[in-house]
């Protein structure tokens, strides 16, 4: 049996090609221009303005952190970063919150530091942020550098009178830099068009652009609609910006390293950058233990009773009510697990199937071409979708929301997935395949015996991600899932919204031990089956 | 070894082990070597030739341990950071910087020298010319020749004023013809700049041309003692 070249394209253009079709037919031609509607809308110079600030702020100490860290860590990279990163996001932010703002458990336990942090600010938000893109940008930036032949670098800088610090920046950080571009644009277009997280934690009176957004396409009124249609416009606009910024922050690195390369430098690391190299050290506990911490603050928040300001401990300790939060939240559970696992399955599919489609058309796409749907805001892309006349009449059903936020979420996935697995399988050689095919195997039959198990782990981790990737997704859920479609992601949002604090740290401590879950199982699951093999 | 006057003597590597952790050992005899004298080691491929290259300029490799000491000039180098070690590094996989051009790479290495930009320029205009390759300051390396490539790393090392330079397999990628032609540039430039230089290659050809030779010697295994008694 060959490669079914054209039943295979048809797969993959329909899975990765279709959702853009119908952005770009959902696209309204209501361009936000000066006597749009859009301008009148109360204190929207400032959500933009702060929507703006949020991403690129968020995106650019992300990436000196990450950049320090990952200089610090060079000869010992710490595994505290993955732990850190795996933390929903949106779990962690509850926990966040009422540990470190005011009123908050720490406030209760040394009043007055904590009085900066509110509860929902734009220092709030971006700190969050930070604290949950840094880890990511370590993980993923750790990869990147490891595809930089840097230690030779390094080497070479430092026999030439340069010390370790300068090599480093002069000959490693801009060639990494470059590297990121795609991952970066990534993170700076979520910062942009965040809202889950900007609905907790970002300011309020004005909110920022996602949420304004999320909440005018919810309206039935017809302004709102034309607002919901200026403001995707306004968001990509913003987008622009932020993409703008990070090739000129780029081209910036380059110059001032250029301008720098012929000038005098220590030839020994002075004491202010070891310094900084040991509070960077540093920051990988602080950040491990603010993780840590939220987690045993959902466990205690979810079964203490009557744990009022300013008590440092519940009043009562007791299940019952978080049993009965959780009665409430089995139908999202199912829903969120089904959702997951799906996607996971249909996402580690999908990978196999495109990869191997390039290899047997001997064509090497670049990257950008299968994470597309990283580099667009999430809720301009579900607006667009919404907003089309394409979509089937069906799709609007029970049933058709279901589908529709499977492939919504199944094609988001995609993307991060994508970053993982297609670098382990251009690894990894085709020739025991084709020695397969040659013995007479079918060419999947051939994948299976002969290239499979080269992939194991790599296919694991691709459906790990996507399965995390799914639980955590909020605006594809609640604007395709149209009401029919409740998860714990869109749950927690929704609960986080009263004064209760009980059910939101149950629905989010579920949401952590499901992802807890998956780590735990994916990597059990997979290590045994690469032991099988070397057995 | 020829034992040398010790006033021109330059640079001394003591009698040096180097033991793995699987209880490989090699033993090395002690090495002098005066300015712009030049000593090639040979040896195959994975014997532990750059692993001593790489000791000797100051990388920590938890692998193997080595004994000995590196004296230059009177000054013993071990412990020494490599930026501080006044040795120079030139290999044939990725010897200039990729992301920076040719005079940016030649820049690199002035840096300490204190002189004006233009002057940098200057300097460098005036060596580039000395090697052959004047038109060359805003070629990158992708667009240089193996060849090339070799001589411009060359010239970055020397153009760092060290003390001693470290040449690992220099000439790797180099077709026949070529390879000849660079290897004989590079002895006679390394002799005129009058820096002492150590070449390490597994082509006994690459190194007719080096003052003194030495033949890497074979590995012996470290007696343990469970295994004596």
């Amino acid at each position: 049996m060959k490669f079914r070249s054209y039943f295979v394209t048809t797969f993959l253009a329909a899975l990765l090609l279709l959702p853009w079709l119908l952005s770009l037919t959902g696209l309204s031609a209501k361009l936000p221009l000066g006597s749009a509607a859009l301008w009148a809308y109360p204190g929207i110079l400032s959500a933009t303005l702060q929507t703006l600030a949020v991403g690129l702020f968020a995106t650019l100490l992300s990436t000196v952190l990450a950049s320090l860290i990952l200089f610090a860590e060079q000869h010992k990279p710490s595994k505290l970063w993955a732990l850190t990163f795996t933390a929903p996001h949106l779990a962690f932010a509850v926990a966040f919150l009422w540990l470190f703002t005011p009123f908050g458990w720490f406030d209760r336990l040394l009043p007055g530091p904590w009085a900066w942090l509110e509860q929902q600010s734009l220092i709030t938000l971006t700190l969050i942020l930070i604290i949950k893109e840094t880890p990511f940008l370590v993980v993923l930036g750790r990869q990147q550098l490891l595809q930089l032949p840097y230690q030779q670098w390094l080497m070479q800088g430092r026999s030439l009178a340069s010390s370790h610090w300068h090599s480093w920046w002069l000959l490693v950080f801009p060639p990494w830099l470059r590297a990121m571009r795609l991952l970066l644009i990534a993170v700076a277009i979520y910062s942009v068009g965040v809202v889950d997280i900007a609905t907790l934690a970002g300011p309020l009176n004005p909110p920022l652009l996602g949420p304004l957004l999320v909440s005018w396409q919810q309206q039935f009124d017809p302004l709102s609609r034309e607002l919901a249609a200026q403001g995707l416009w306004l968001l990509l606009a913003l987008t622009m910006i932020a993409v703008g910024w990070l090739y000129a922050q780029e081209k910036l690195i380059w110059q001032i390293a250029r301008w720098r390369l012929a000038r005098v430098r220590k030839s020994r690391t002075s004491g202010r950058e070891i310094g900084l190299i040991t509070f960077v050290k540093g920051l990988r506990w602080l950040l491990f233990a603010a993780t840590l911490a939220s987690g045993l603050a959902l466990v205690a928040l979810s079964v203490g009773n009557g744990w009022f300001h300013p008590a440092l401990v519940a009043q009562q300790w007791s299940w019952q009510a978080a049993a009965n939060t959780l009665e409430r939240l089995a139908s999202p559970l199912l829903t969120t697990l089904a959702l997951g696992l799906v996607t996971a399955v249909l996402v580690s599919v999908a990978l196999i199937v495109c990869r191997e489609w390039q290899r047997a058309r001997g064509r090497d796409y670049p990257d950008v071409v299968f994470m597309g749907a990283l580099l667009v805001p999430q809720t301009a892309l579900v607006l667009a979708w919404l907003q089309t006349d394409w979509l089937p009449f069906s799709a609007l059903s029970a049933a058709g929301s279901w589908w529709l936020t499977l492939y919504a979420h199944a094609w988001f996935a995609f993307a991060y997935a994508y970053l993982s697995y297609a670098p382990a399988e251009r690894a990894v050689t085709q020739a025991h395949l084709t020695t397969g095919r040659s013995l007479g195997f079918s060419y999947w039959q051939s994948w299976w015996y002969f290239k499979r198990p080269a992939l194991t782990a790599a296919i694991g981790y691709a459906f790990l991600v996507s399965f995390l990737v799914s639980i955590a997704q909020y605006v594809p859920t609640l604007l395709l899932g149209q009401g029919y479609l409740s998860t714990l992601t869109t749950e927690l949002v929704v609960l986080s919204s009263g004064a209760e604090l009980q059910a939101p740290a149950v629905a989010a401590l579920l949401l952590w031990l499901l992802a807890l879950a998956a780590i735990l199982l994916c990597g059990n699951i997979f290590v045994a089956l690469a032991s099988r093999r070397v057995k | 070894m020829k034992n040398k006057p010790e006033q021109n003597l330059h640079v001394r590597l003591s009698e040096c082990q180097l033991k793995w952790r699987e209880g490989r050992i090699i033993d090395l005899p002690t090495i002098t070597l005066a300015r712009g004298e030049s000593l090639g080691v040979m040896g195959p491929s994975g014997c532990g030739k750059s692993t001593w290259l790489r000791w000797l300029l100051g990388v920590t490799q938890p692998y193997v341990k080595v004994t000995g000491d590196i004296i230059i000039a009177n000054h013993s180098l071990v412990q020494r950071p490599i930026e501080e070690s006044g040795i120079g590094l030139v290999m044939q996989e990725q010897a200039l910087f990729p992301h920076y051009n040719v005079v940016e790479n030649l820049m690199f290495a002035l840096a300490q020298q204190k002189l004006s930009r233009s002057k940098q320029r200057e300097l460098i205009a005036e060596n580039l010319a000395s090697i052959g390759l004047p038109d060359y300051q805003q070629r990158m390396p992708h667009q240089l020749s193996g060849g090339e490539r070799a001589r411009i790393a060359l010239l970055r090392a020397v153009l760092a004023k060290p003390e001693l330079i470290l040449l690992d397999e220099p000439f790797n990628g180099l077709d026949q013809a070529r390879r000849q032609q660079v290897c004989q540039w590079t002895y006679q430039f390394l002799r005129e700049q009058g820096v002492a230089a150590i070449v390490v290659s597994h082509d006994e050809n690459d190194l007719t041309l080096a003052h003194h030779r030495l033949q890497w010697p074979q590995a012996q295994q470290e007696q343990r003692n469970e295994a004596l008694s």
